[in-house]
């Protein structure tokens, strides 16, 4: 079984993304975070197969999140956990900030949930 | 929180609630008494409507319903109760403040930030057209808003009586004409306004807007959408400019940009002449960016110098050899930003900037074995020859403006560049071809893809000259790629959408280098999308390539897409039923050059499919 982490602090959002995972055909054991801070603590490298994750959140927000998620990858060695950012932060300054932290894919809002099967389909069958 | 309107069936709260955090966070509203009751209200409205007999099982429908029907629904949510000259006292200060803004040079232009039926934005077009017309100074009106039926009756610029209770057809004489029961803005003042849908809480438009209005318009917004829209409308303000907001709302902690000032009794913000930070930031006032450049190579120094010259906007300050001298060089000669080629000499990157860093931005220059990542501030180059420098001269004059806005800053402490090892710049090529009714598809395709796909894009759009430009930018700003008109000798990057320009064609040479060339004689359609198609084929990258054919008139495209699917490239199309134009996509269809017919919504998903197709997988799935 797939193991995902969703973190953002809409706890509607984390429902709609996990559902999303379900009509993709995913059978995953999903770990849900509502803040960075939470999702630093839950985050252990190398045991999630894909972390979706907000930009916008209170306190540590989404990039900051990934870079200290991205640091600690590098620390312990462990392979790399594809990162889903899902924000409407997209002017190109955000978007170089966001893959500088280490988001694999970003996806701005609003997602149709085609593409999101589509892209799901692509960072949970790719391996970086 | 009671959610029964007056007079009508009760509404289920549990379901009512369930619907409301669907759609309220595409609005940023936070759920005050108002909105709940304005929810219910509207949601009965809109069941007869949709023609559910029962409230509950509409609600319940909504719970599962479609991006479309929830953004149909959050539309509908939006209160748009305006009329001209609302609160006559922000008019009459902007009026004393306008000879002032207009002395700044160019032309005015005032954004009018939740402009629902437009009788705000036409206000300031009167006001704006009375002041300035006399100073012959010229002025445009942007208004935005996210629902988009009350901008088609902003476009339409014909408004009731209601729209002038108070005083406002008294202050609106002269420039609107009665015609029966209604009364139609003047043309010339419909010109020069401009009506965009937008949701605030997403984006705001391209500024600098010497006057923003956004009335009534936060009052909604959760305190953290509050303070987002807020952020990013002062960023739309010149030093000088000035925000008005609604007099019974407050900025709950303004920026510290802004100053409260009052104007003819009215209460207003300003942004400050001088930023706070004290740091060189851009350089608004008009006056180039300066601009100090670092090599050891002359070579180097020669050719950014020629790119420099060329470039409007961005003055050479200073040149040095090596990164030591920098900081002495920006005491004799101040510079925005300093240009650091760490090609010909990689242990620039590594020199200290602790000296200077704080003193102006840095657009660092790395060879493609440096390891250093692409960032902001990094413009990784595929080779080190001075021909790769001399390509990229229009990425270099984009990436030296965007570290100056963004502004210096101390470099990394000890964490160092190194972010992790990338691949190449980009892995696949995707190709659109496209005429009559196209650019709305297009902008639709581009919007829904998401970046990091290691993805490059050219379209090919047939357009005039002149529109390719304003198209590029303004699918910039909608979508998450970087979308560019296409420059001779740019070299293909990931994350990055090339629009052929207008009047000119646009080719792909081997190793992803665009060539844009004036058309042959024989070029019926420009820019050309077979031309386009071909060479991409020619190059040996039919096999990395997904080819699209969209509306469109005539037959450009159909030979250009029959060789591409010889070449081994993956090719798409338009389903020729919802096209404006199907000309384009029958004729490539005759051809036997299309391997799926999609509707254009569906191509964005498909696009990703593909990008991540042929690579190992992981899972299977349950």
């Amino acid at each position: 079984m797939l193991r995902v982490l969703i973190v953002d602090d809409s706890r509607m959002m984390r429902i709609m993304h996990a559902r999303s995972l379900r009509q993709a055909g995913y059978e995953a054991e999903i770990t849900e975070a509502g803040s960075g801070e939470e999702a630093l603590q839950l985050f252990q490298p190398g045991t999630h197969d894909l972390v979706i994750v907000d930009w916008n959140m209170p306190g540590m927000d989404g990039v900051e999140f990934v870079r200290a998620a991205r640091e600690r990858e590098r620390e312990s060695g462990s392979r790399r956990t594809p990162f889903l950012m899902i924000t409407s932060q997209s002017t190109e300054e955000q978007v170089y900030k966001a893959k500088d932290a280490g988001v694999d894919t970003l996806l701005a809002k609003p997602v149709t949930s085609e593409v999101l099967a589509a892209t799901l389909d692509m960072l949970l069958t790719v391996r970086t | 929180m009671s959610a029964r309107g007056k007079g009508t069936s009760p509404v289920p709260e549990e379901l009512l609630r369930a619907v409301s955090e669907r759609v309220f966070p595409r609005l940023g509203f936070s759920p005050t008494e108002l909105l709940w009751q304005r929810l219910a209200r509207v949601v009965q409205q809109q069941a007869r409507q949709a023609g559910f007999d029962a409230l509950d099982d509409y609600l319940r429908h909504l719970l599962h319903a479609g991006e479309q029907e929830l953004d149909q629904l959050a539309e509908a949510l939006t209160i748009n109760e305006t009329y001209f000259f609302r609160e006559p006292k922000h008019f009459e200060a902007l009026r004393q403040l306008l000879p002032e803004l207009a002395r700044k040079g160019e032309r005015v232009r005032i954004l009018s930030a939740g402009c629902a039926t437009g009788e705000e934005a036409y206000s300031l077009a009167i006001v704006a057209h009375r002041v300035l017309s006399p100073l012959a100074k010229e002025f445009e009106v942007v208004g935005v808003d996210i629902d988009r039926r009350a901008l088609e009756r902003a476009q339409a610029g014909r408004y009731r009586a209601w729209s002038f209770r108070e005083q406002g057809l008294a202050l609106a004489q002269g420039y609107v004409r009665k015609e029966r029961d209604s009364w139609l803005v003047r043309a010339d003042i419909r010109q020069r306004v401009r009506f965009e849908q937008m949701n605030l809480v997403e984006q705001v438009p391209t500024g600098p807007f010497h006057v923003v209005f956004c009335r009534n318009t936060l009052m909604y917004l959760t305190p953290e959408h509050r303070k987002a829209v807020i952020a990013r409308l002062v960023k739309l303000l010149p030093p000088g400019g000035v925000l008005f907001i609604g007099s019974a709302e407050t900025l709950d902690a303004p920026p510290p940009e802004l100053e409260r000032v009052t104007v003819a009794g009215a209460h207003l913000f300003r942004r400050r002449e001088a930023d706070p930070t004290a740091t060189p930031r851009e350089r608004r006032d008009g006056s180039p960016l300066r601009v100090l450049v670092v090599s050891r190579s002359p070579a180097v120094r020669v050719a950014i110098r020629h790119i420099l010259k060329a470039a409007a906007g961005l003055e050479l300050v200073g040149e040095a050899r090596s990164a030591s001298e920098v900081a002495e060089r920006l005491r004799e000669t101040p510079a925005d930003v300093v240009l650091l080629d760490a090609v010909s000499d990689p242990l620039q990157a590594a020199s200290s900037r602790e000296n200077w860093g704080r003193s102006a931005a840095v657009l660092t220059l790395a060879g493609p074995a440096s390891g250093l990542s692409r960032g902001t501030g990094i413009l990784v180059l595929p080779d080190d020859r001075v021909e790769t420098l001399r390509g990229l001269g229009e990425e270099l004059v984009r990436r030296i403006r965007t570290v100056a806005a963004r502004g210096p800053r101390p470099a990394s402490a000890g964490t160092g560049p190194l972010v992790w090892p990338r691949g190449p710049s980009w892995a696949r090529l995707l190709l659109i071809g496209s005429s009559t009714g196209g650019p709305a598809v297009v902008t639709e395709i581009l919007r829904r893809l998401p970046i990091g796909l290691g993805l490059a894009v050219l379209v090919v759009q047939h357009m005039p000259a002149n529109f390719t430009r304003s198209f590029a930018e303004r699918l910039d700003r909608l979508s998450a790629y970087s979308v560019r008109e296409a420059a001779n000798g740019d070299l293909l990057q990931a994350d990055t959408v090339y629009i052929a320009p207008g009047q000119q064609n646009t080719t792909v040479a081997p190793g992803g280098r665009l060539k844009v060339e004036p058309p042959g004689a024989s070029d019926i359609y420009v820019p050309n999308v077979d031309r386009a198609f071909l060479s991409v084929a020619r190059a040996g990258m039919a096999e990395r390539t997904l080819a699209v054919i969209l509306t469109g008139m005539g037959d450009d495209g159909a030979e250009g897409m029959a060789r591409l699917t010889a070449a081994g490239a993956y090719t798409l199309a338009q389903d020729p039923r919802e096209a404006v134009v199907a000309g384009m996509i029958d004729a490539a269809l005759a051809r036997g050059a299309v391997q799926k017919v999609l509707p254009a919504d569906d191509i964005p998903s498909e696009v990703v499919r593909w990008a991540g197709s042929g690579r190992r997988a992981l899972v299977v799935r349950s």
